[in-house]
């Protein structure tokens, strides 16, 4: 009775100024009913195209050369436009990426679940509406009833995350397509939507296609793995034998590339960090309180209002600090009131022993030259019509007053600093690729011989291989030139492999801080502990060990409280009224590692750095567990 | 004459436009005061087929908005005295050859040198609310233009007035300051249509004319019905007259060619021939004494020397100004402001001609050969600004530079006209030929435009008014004339016919060569054709 | 939201309070005066030396301002010079006029712009499209005068369907006045559309191609219902902006139209007051046209805050 979904010689081209070019090459796909193939890939593979193929669909500028997408006997691909609709959501639904962007943001989340049913003709409006209350209810979303009433911005992004899939599963189609689902997400969060996809998949046996970049989420859902390079296919076969026994260079470079958080507390270097503490800081935040808010005395700013609240740390001469903590917790904030873009209520900033005026135009030229930042995406900071000698010259004007040849030649040698051909000088960034603009982006930070660099989030846009390649450039700079450095990012992994130190935000405030060793093996802050554990790994089988600890994912996502300590609804810890009352203290664990806890230290030890198991609550229903790699 | 009969039917019948029909009669030799009697004496009687009573006539008029008033002492647009008309009467209507006619008052005479008059009231006649008129009326209604608090334009024609007074109950007795023989014309100005005496609610005004008001909304329309008891029995034939403005000359035009209106005031020259071609339209074309005259400072070099004057008149070929500005809707002028419609016009003055060679050789004389001639002109006076361009294009061609300086309408009477040393104006029409000279070309007259003073000239006027002898006094104003055409500071290339616009379904529309627009007593007696 | 309309409103107080020294300073410079524009050659300087002393044009400008303003909030627009009637009196059969003219030509042009729109987005290039496209470009780039004058010439001079102009009063039968207005509610809506039905197009051209839409397309949403229901709603906001440009435009559309079309309303009514400097007309009119447009604009906000639900939880 079940159908199976097939690919037969699928060729795709997209078109670009020059003409029609090949997105997907000859591809032969075929996914088995309840069998969930994964299409891994970097940017630019051709994946979404292909997944988007699955519904008979192509996006504007993108069209079918050749081949078949059969579902059973059927080719969807050959049916009219009324068919089509038919199928789509139907027999095949879709699950997007990015989904504040694919909810309608003026329809509330129930209707936009029920539509699906309607506009398929199945049941009464009466109906559907229970049918959506059931979806809901299945992927674990909050007090149904209210929730259908609520607009996509007034969830969470897990939350409309799980809307999307309940959209998908709302007509029980026999084949999923999930485009990277989880990658916008926290890793706590992703949890939760990796969790719901499970249990739908599970649920139904339903047949799926999973199109994403990350390995090691792949190793939790995957029973088949197709690695596609330039629209081919490179290679495929069972999830373990990929994960483990790759034939294709390609893919093992693909392994190598993955970050995870290392075992080995031996790893982290705590030598350094010694002789730095002795010295004047670079860079000292004291007490900063920030809010995008604009108060009046009518109407002051309240305190979760504020997106810093409070917030103190340093960094030594030389040192990488990171700064990590989920979306929301402040960490791109802290960036821009140090660049002097946001002005703080309250609180210091201290440059090398000087206070540092709160707005950038307050600020000497020499100060913006010895603070320098480099930002997620490059594309925002590069001047699209100004060449690569200019974007990286321009410093050079601006601080050294060079020109002509001197200036030239120093571009040249700052190109090959980051690994690129001289020639590079005279290109345009639109000539560049993602990695290639944050090589010069960097450049651009360095030439201008800062003693701090702020790097936000800088790795985030990138491809894991590329990521990895600037990561790595990055560490050798940094080693090289001796500069401070602070490094934001939501992945622990990578934080783990460059940092000295590490600073914990939640909700605005410190809840851990020390060497990085010290902050990734015990006492763990019980966030801390949280966002590691949730890190996935390169194994079958993570998530399902995940899931019977006591992660509670249903309420993942910072939340500022007025209060207490903020962290106190996620706690597995929590202390009644202590912890709804009072902020808590910090307490030393050794002269460099505070952790802000009502807890004693020793009570803190009690968690596992690997798995963050715990006796207690207790796991999650064993039928979402059921099936891993095949 | 049974040819011109025949003509006059077709006229009448709206075979042939009122243009047409002049051109045909001058063709015949006539003069136009002349044909312009034929019209009027032919009247409804002759022109007559026969009147139909009943129907709306509906009017749409150039000016009006806000200001309209019902108050003749205060009526100056178009709108108010139209409807002035209807409602009212003046004593002395002006006859086609602009003589003195009776109206409400049945009979005058004077004393030897004219500085008294007693008119005699027609008797019989009743106001809209059922009251007799009487000679308290008359009284009233004139010491209210000479009440400076009434603010009425017309105070300055009765300027002359010394005494005013009721001799019985139909004689008014009114003493001057000095002679005007002209006096009883001076009494057929719209702002001196008689009103009840102590009347002041000109919302709701009651009046002795050929309509009562029904309805007046300033700006917006006038609705009136006729009066069944007007004192000049039988008439009038509408029922209603109503009223209204449509500043737009397109507008007015595309009204009238819809069928939506049966009059309308002020027609652009430009769509004379689209009303004469169209079926059902023609145009009122009536002479007049309207000019758009060009201004000539003459206490300002290089205008102070005549020699200058006469070159810049003799630049002037009136016969092509007239064709390209007004289409031929004009008479041609001869640099003084008496039209050939007054009876004291004088045409033993030889028309000036078109004389480029003369005008550069007096240039040159006067030493300003090369000097640029800034005209002042704006959309004040019906096809100012073409002619200046006409005029600048003339001079060109003999090699003198005018140029011509464009100003904003709005404004014009105080920052332009008296101030710039030339530059193109209007002058509306004056009841008689004496007023018109005195009030633009006396010593001490604050609107002697020209600057031009010369004591003789006033002497001369003042003799002429208390001139009894018709033929001295055409002799005297022929001799003022002549001193305007010659030394004075205007050129008059030509004096605009009112054109205005009709229906072929209004029957029986008697035209007056009159100051004001020519259909004001259109609804009188015309009727609606079923 | 509610302290989010408030500053709205509050604003546009002080945006009316800005139009307001402007108009009095625009009425201050007007050359000329009353007493020259209505007289004409008959002003004498005695009579405009009363009407000086009269208007009070003797004190300082900032003096009259103030007195001025203090009587327009009390609501008190003062009396024509002209004529001695009360400002409101005169300005308010004006105003029904215009108001019936701006409405009826709103009632008629925003749902043609918006389904003239929707239909150019749901067919785009096609030949629908581009005839929309073409003959709203045609409508725009004309001015108001023409192409009531060309309607005219057709509907009235030439086939003799309806009035050429529209004079109406009081004693006009009903059906007159409405006869009476089409040719000016249709110069007015030619000459408003395209620049609705373009925004509309370009509205719902943009946010058909969000993600949202295609992801619609994959639930299988039919095209009609995308439309309709995706994205109209997300486009709403600028087109209720365009919306409300238009109507506001309406009001300066009018007297042009009016004008034309000898409509007896406030665009008539501004054009006489300014031509005899009323200045009380003047600036009595031209406060209300003021109102009505930063009105228009309020109202426009407010409905964009009711359309995006984004905006709801905003203080």
């Amino acid at each position: 009775m079940k159908t199976s979904l097939k690919i037969e010689n699928l060729v795709i081209n997209g078109k670009n100024s020059s003409g029609w070019f090949p997105i997907v090459q000859d591809v032969s796909i075929e996914v088995k009913p309840g069998q969930v193939v994964a299409i891994i890939g970097e940017s630019g593979a051709g994946k979404t195209t292909l997944a988007l193929s699955l519904l008979s669909y192509t996006r504007p500028g993108t069209r079918i050369v050749q081949g078949h997408v059969y579902l059973g006997d059927k080719d969807i691909l050959a049916i009219n436009f009324e068919k089509r609709r038919q199928l789509r959501g139907m027999k095949v639904a879709y699950v997007a990426q990015g989904t504040a962007a694919a909810l309608n943001p003026v329809i509330r989340l129930g209707k936009q679940i029920a539509e699906c049913l309607l506009v398929h003709g199945i049941g009464s409006v009466a109906s559907a509406r229970k049918r959506t209350k059931e979806l809901l209810q299945l992927l674990d979303l909050p007090d149904p009833e209210k929730f259908a009433q609520r607009f996509p911005h007034q969830v969470s992004g897990g939350q409309q995350q799980r809307v999307m899939v309940a959209m998908a599963m709302a007509c029980l189609p026999e084949f999923l397509v999930f485009d990277e689902p989880t990658t916008a997400l926290d890793v706590t969060t992703q949890i939760e939507v990796l969790k719901a996809i499970k249990a739908v998949i599970s649920e139904n046996g339903t047949g799926a296609i999973y199109v994403t970049h990350d390995l090691a989420v792949v190793a939790q859902v995957a029973d088949w793995i197709v690695v596609m390079h330039d629209g081919k296919i490179i290679e495929e076969g069972k999830t373990e034998k990929i994960l483990n026994n790759p034939w294709k260079e390609y893919t093992k470079e693909l392994l190598k590339a993955v970050r995870l958080i290392p075992d080995n507390s031996e790893y982290f270097n705590t030598d350094r960090q010694k002789k730095i503490e002795s010295s004047v800081p670079v860079l000292m935040i004291k007490a900063i309180r920030a809010s995008y808010e604009k108060g009046s005395w009518l109407h002051p700013i309240s305190e979760n209002q504020h997106i810093l609240r409070g917030v103190d740390f340093s960094i030594g001469p030389g040192e990488v600090v990171a700064l990590v903590g989920e979306s929301g917790s402040g960490k791109s904030t802290m960036a821009r009131v140090i660049a002097g873009l946001l002005s703080p209520n309250s609180g210091k900033v201290m440059f090398q022993g000087t206070n540092l005026d709160p707005m950038v135009r307050g600020r000497s030229l020499d100060l913006l030259r010895r603070i320098q930042i480099v930002f997620q995406s490059p594309d925002t900071t590069l001047n699209l019509v100004k060449r690569i000698e200019e974007a990286i010259g321009r410093p050079l004007e601006l601080y050294f007053k060079m020109k002509g040849k001197r200036k030239r030649d120093r571009v040249e040698e700052l190109l090959k600093m980051v690994e690129l051909p001289p020639d590079y000088a005279d290109r345009y960034p639109s000539e560049l690729s993602g990695g290639e603009k944050q090589r010069i982006a960097l450049a651009r930070a360095f030439v201008a011989k800062p003693d701090l660099i702020l790097c936000d989030e800088v790795l985030s846009a990138l491809d894991t291989v590329v990521g990895a390649t600037i990561l790595n450039l990055l560490k050798d700079l940094q080693a090289r030139l001796g500069v401070a450095c602070l490094f934001i990012s939501h992945d622990l992994a990578t934080v783990a492999t460059i940092a000295d130190r590490v600073v914990v935000l939640y909700a605005g405030r410190v809840c851990e801080e020390g060497s990085t060793g010290e902050v990734f093996s015990p006492p763990f802050h019980p966030y801390t502990a949280l966002l590691i554990a949730s890190v996935p790994e390169l194994r079958c089988g993570w998530l399902e060990d995940v899931l019977v600890s006591q992660i509670d994912v249903k309420d993942a996502g910072v939340a500022p409280m007025d209060s207490g300590c903020a962290f106190r609804t996620r706690c597995i810890f929590y202390i009644k009224d202590i912890c709804d009352l009072q902020a808590p203290v910090g307490k030393k664990n050794s002269e460099s590692h505070i952790i802000y806890c009502h807890r004693e230290i020793h009570e803190l030890s009690a968690v596992k750095s690997d798995k963050y198991k715990m006796t207690g609550k207790g796991g999650y229903r064993q039928s979402l567990v059921r099936r891993c790699c095949g | 004459m049974k040819q011109s009969d025949d003509y006059i039917k077709q006229f009448e019948n709206g075979k042939v436009s009122r243009r047409q029909f002049f051109k045909y009669m001058i063709g015949l030799g006539l003069s136009i005061p002349t044909i312009n009697s034929i019209l009027a004496a032919a009247g409804p009687g002759v022109m007559a087929s026969t009147p139909v009573r009943g129907g709306r006539l509906r009017i749409a008029m150039a000016g009006g908005s806000q200001t309209e008033t019902l108050d003749p002492a205060k009526s100056y647009c178009y709108t108010d005295g139209q409807r002035c008309q209807s409602l009212y009467n003046t004593l002395i209507r002006p006859s086609s050859s602009l003589t003195p006619e009776p109206e409400l008052a049945e009979s005058w005479e004077a004393t030897e040198i004219a500085d008294e008059w007693i008119f005699k009231l027609r008797k019989g006649v009743e106001w809209h609310n059922g009251r007799n008129f009487q000679a308290k009326d008359v009284v009233y209604s004139l010491r209210r233009i000479l009440d400076p608090k009434t603010g009425s334009g017309g105070k300055a024609y009765l300027a002359d007035v010394a005494d005013l007074k009721a001799e019985d109950s139909h004689t008014v007795r009114i003493k001057l300051k000095r002679s005007d023989v002209d006096f009883p014309l001076v009494l057929t100005h719209g702002n001196f249509r008689i009103v009840p005496d102590g009347y002041t609610d000109f919302d709701n005004a009651i009046g002795t004319g050929p309509f009562k008001l029904k309805s007046f909304k300033p700006g917006h329309g006038c609705l009136l019905e006729r009066n069944p008891n007007y004192w000049k029995s039988g008439l009038p034939y509408v029922d209603e007259v109503e009223s209204f403005s449509i500043p737009d000359n397109v507008a007015r035009v595309n009204a009238l060619l819809a069928g939506d209106i049966h009059l309308l005031n002020i027609l652009d020259p430009e769509f004379t021939n689209k009303i004469e071609s169209s079926p059902g339209t023609r145009v009122l074309s009536s002479p007049s004494g309207l000019r758009v005259p060009f201004i000539m400072k003459c206490n300002v070099p290089p205008y102070d020397n005549p020699d200058v004057r006469l070159a810049l008149k003799l630049l002037m070929d009136r016969e092509k100004y007239n064709k390209i500005v007004y289409g031929a809707n004009a008479q041609i002028g001869n640099d003084h402001p008496i039209a050939p419609i007054y009876s004291d016009f004088c045409d033993a003055i030889p028309q000036r001609q078109h004389d480029p060679e003369k005008a550069r050789f007096l240039l040159k004389k006067a030493g300003v050969d090369g000097f640029t001639f800034d005209l002042h002109v704006s959309d004040v006076g019906i096809g100012g600004k073409k002619g200046a361009l006409v005029y600048s294009d003339m001079a060109a061609r003999a090699g003198v530079n005018v140029k011509v300086i464009k100003e904003p309408t709005d404004g014009f009477w105080k920052a332009v006209w008296l101030k710039k040393a030339f530059l193109i104006c209007s002058w509306s029409m004056r009841p008689t030929a004496s007023m018109q000279m005195a009030i633009a070309f006396t010593s001490n007259s604050s609107w002697n435009d020209t600057f031009w003073k010369r004591p003789d000239f006033d002497k001369l006027l003042l003799e002429a008014r208390s001139t009894f002898d018709k033929k001295r006094r055409k002799e005297l104003h022929c001799e003022l004339q002549y001193m305007i055409c010659d030394d004075g500071g205007t050129i008059i290339p030509s004096f605009v016919n009112l054109l205005d616009a009709a229906s072929t379904k209004v029957k029986n529309i008697i035209l007056h060569p009159s100051i004001d627009s020519g259909f004001r007593n259109i609804p009188e007696a015309c009727w609606l054709e079923s | 939201m509610i302290l989010l309309l408030v500053r709205r409103f509050l604003l546009g107080i002080v945006t009316l309070w800005v139009a307001s020294i402007l108009v009095f300073a625009g009425t201050e410079i007007l050359p000329g005066d009353v007493a020259s524009a209505i007289l004409g050659q008959s002003a004498t300087p005695e009579t405009i030396a009363a009407i000086r002393q009269q208007l009070r044009l003797d004190r300082p400008a900032p003096v009259r301002y103030v007195v001025w303003l203090s009587h327009i909030v009390r609501g008190e627009l003062g009396n024509s010079l002209t004529t001695g009637r009360a400002v409101s009196g005169i300005i308010s059969d004006s105003l029904k006029n215009t108001v019936v003219l701006a409405a009826l030509t709103a009632f008629f042009a925003v749902p043609l712009s918006l389904g003239l729109g929707l239909l150019s987005a749901a067919y785009p290039d096609s030949l629908l499209d581009r005839g929309i496209s073409i003959s709203s470009l045609v409508g725009i780039s004309l001015p108001e005068f023409f192409t009531g004058t060309l309607l005219v010439l057709v509907f009235a001079v030439t086939f003799h369907l309806l009035p050429a102009v529209s004079v109406v009063s009081e004693f006009s039968s009903f059906m007159h006045k409405f006869r009476a207005l089409v040719l000016p509610i249709l110069t007015l809506t030619l000459a408003v559309l395209a620049h609705m039905t373009r925004m509309t197009r370009a509205a719902i051209l943009d946010t058909l191609g969000s993600h949202y839409v295609e992801m619609a397309i994959l639930k299988g949403v039919p095209r009609s219902r995308i439309i309709l229901r995706h994205a109209l709603p997300n486009a709403l906001g600028p087109i209720i902006n365009v919306i409300a440009i238009n109507i506001g435009f309406l009001a300066s559309g009018v007297v042009v139209v009016e004008s034309v079309f000898a409509y007896p309303g406030l665009g008539r009514l501004i054009i006489d007051a300014v031509s005899f400097r009323d200045i009380p007309l003047v600036q009595g009119t031209a406060m209300i046209f003021c109102v009505f447009y930063i009105g228009v604009n309020l109202l426009a906000d407010l409905l964009v805050l009711t359309t995006n639900p984004r905006l709801w939880d905003k203080k």
